[in-house]
């Protein structure tokens, strides 16, 4: 069994109408995804709870926002000499909902605003791909980020005009034991699908806070500073393995971050009404990183927390018109790979480009629609190992084997496009 | 989709339960060569243990289960002596191993490594119900010790 890939189907009664920003990657709403993600200091909406919660409280009625988004990653790893490389791409989408409203009632309550989002992906509700071996090529942002459900709550509060406070949690599945691990012999002609996992109990939720704040000093200056926890799944502890009337006690320890603990701080400029650039700066601890197995990554090949830059623009060209754009740069947090493991990942470069049609305005109806499109080209990872770092895969054999998976090197490539479409329906009440 | 392939569905659903899986096991002699090697070493691969059925316990094999088929790869750039190979080799196919297409279907492979890269084997083994199983293992390279002997 080359590997072994346990699907989680967490059997949730949810409809998938759309899904909206409750953190899962890369569903962001295409406000915020036109932008380069770099609205944390902009005022907020039902879909940028998690972006930046103080937000919410620039609400002045209630909104629904769903949206949906197509996602394909071109990636490729090859063996230094190989003659081909191994194809890697893949194709994900996704939806989302959130629903965001200014709280009614006296005038001191009206300064809260709360929402909830769900991010709910096309093909699973969670995913996670368990590696056989250490050194298995795997991509930590591609592989398994964009592959969970998650929802979140947040509450942003207007301390006086111009100061907002938000905070909020979400929500991810995590994995709890004892698991269940049966083979049903002659379920699939294939061996790997006879395998079935069962979860004991129902499925753990994860729950991470984020807070933010924001502050617009003058109209054509905001600025905000964000905190997002760590989102992480991890199994420890001991799983069954049935096969007939045999139970076989396993240890198992499972590490899968989904996000690391990000701090963001963003800016937002409106040097004239119809025009907004932003500027965010994100650093990301990705130094948390551990390995599949949940092996603390010693140095040098521990992951480097990062700091990404990313720059968006909007301009109102006419009458309920808005044409986006956003550039932005991450590095990369993977060290050179000349030890054990085999990281897929590089720098990466990231533009998008969006537009956005506000029916208020048009048609006095209350809604807007806005789509986006986005790629992430990452530049080319190139990796030769260090023989003396290689661990011995047989120690009963004379001498260090060598069966590392990218021995003597490789290089990789990545490019990601997303297309997406989000529409905002405006539902009054509270002024 | 349109009603042909409704009903195709429908058929594929109502067919029954899929084949049981075969077992697939590789064995390896040696399972290392040294850094270096440059095609001296010949490493034999067998298929002892693979069976039509997949079984956790050993159970005596169904003499009705009929034939497995075995289909080997390699990693790397594969030499099979065929005008297709490419300029350079990692891995040298015994002629003894493969047909005239270059095609591994024997119980067992003999092939020769340049010896300066691990070489991923799969052996992928299909009964006659018609299932698949694939394994895989990984012929090691071993360094030079410091006085540049093959301490294997």
């Amino acid at each position: 069994m080359s590997s072994l890939k346990y699907f989680f189907f967490a059997c949730f009664a949810l409809a998938r109408p759309a899904h909206a920003a409750a953190g899962s990657a890369f569903s962001e709403p295409s406000q915020s995804a036109a932008m380069a993600d770099a609205v944390t200091a902009r005022p907020g909406n039902a879909g940028t709870l998690v972006t930046n919660p103080a937000g919410l409280a620039d609400l002045k009625e209630a909104q629904i926002v769903a949206g949906a988004h197509g996602d394909f990653v071109s990636q490729w790893v090859q063996r230094t000499g190989d003659p081909a490389s191994v194809d890697r791409s893949r194709g994900f989408g996704g939806g989302s909902f959130a629903a965001a409203t200014p709280l009614p009632g006296p005038g001191w309550l009206r300064h809260f605003g709360f929402g909830l989002a769900l991010d709910v992906p096309a093909q699973y509700l969670l995913h996670i791909h368990v590696p056989t071996r250490t050194d298995e090529p795997t991509s930590p942002i591609y592989d398994g980020r964009p592959d969970k459900i998650s929802a979140a709550f947040a509450l942003g509060y207007r301390i006086i005009p111009g100061l907002e406070l938000g905070v909020g949690f979400a929500i991810s599945p995590t994995l709890t034991l004892p698991t269940l691990v049966q083979y049903q012999a002659g379920r699939s002609p294939n061996v790997n699908d006879n395998v079935e996992v069962r979860i004991d109990s129902s499925l753990d939720l994860a729950v991470v806070p984020f807070l933010g704040l924001r502050v617009q000093p003058w109209d054509w200056l905001g600025l905000a500073i964000v905190y997002r926890d760590a989102q992480v799944s991890r199994a420890t502890g001991t799983q069954t393995t049935a096969a007939g009337g045999i139970l076989a006690p396993d240890s198992i320890s499972f590490f899968q971050m989904w996000e690391p603990s990000t701090v963001v701080i963003g800016a937002s400029f409106t040097p004239i009404k119809p025009l907004t650039v932003t500027l965010d700066v994100t650093w990301r601890k990705w130094s948390d990183f551990h390995t599949g197995f949940d092996e603390v990554l010693a140095p040098p090949y521990a992951f480097n927390d990062t700091l990404s830059i990313a720059s968006g623009i909007e301009a109102k060209i006419a009458k309920g018109v808005f044409l986006r754009g956003g550039l932005g740069f991450e590095p990369t947090p993977i060290p050179t790979q000349t030890g054990p493991t085999n990281y897929l990942g590089a720098n990466t470069i990231i533009g998008a480009l969006g537009a956005g049609l506000d029916f208020r305005e048009l048609k006095g109806l209350p809604f807007m629609v806005d789509a986006h499109v986005r790629m992430r080209a990452d530049a080319t990872q190139s990796a030769t190992k260090n023989v003396g770092a290689m661990p011995d895969a047989d120690p009963t054999t004379a001498g260090t084997q060598i069966d590392n998976m990218g021995f003597p090197g490789f290089r990789s490539h990545a490019f990601m496009f997303q297309g997406g479409i989000t529409a905002t329906f405006f539902l009054g009440g509270t002024k | 989709m349109g009603l042909r392939g409704t009903i195709a569905l429908l058929l594929f659903a109502c067919s029954g339960p899929p084949p049981v899986a075969p077992a697939a096991v590789i064995n390896a002699t040696p399972s290392s060569v040294c850094y270096g090697d440059a095609f001296r070493t010949q490493v034999h691969l067998d298929s002892r243990g693979s069976s039509p059925e997949l079984t956790l316990v050993y159970t005596r094999p169904d003499p009705d289960a009929g034939e497995i088929t075995f289909d080997w790869s390699f990693s790397g750039a594969v030499c099979l002596g065929l005008d297709s190979d490419p300029a350079t080799c990692n891995v040298k196919i015994d002629p003894a191993s493969s047909d005239a297409l270059g095609h591994m279907t024997g119980s067992d492979v003999l092939f020769t490594m340049a010896g300066d890269r691990p070489v991923n084997a799969t052996l992928k083994v299909t009964n006659a119900a018609g299932g698949v199983t694939i394994a895989k293992l990984t012929i090691s390279i071993t360094p030079l010790d410091d006085a540049g002997a093959c301490p294997l």
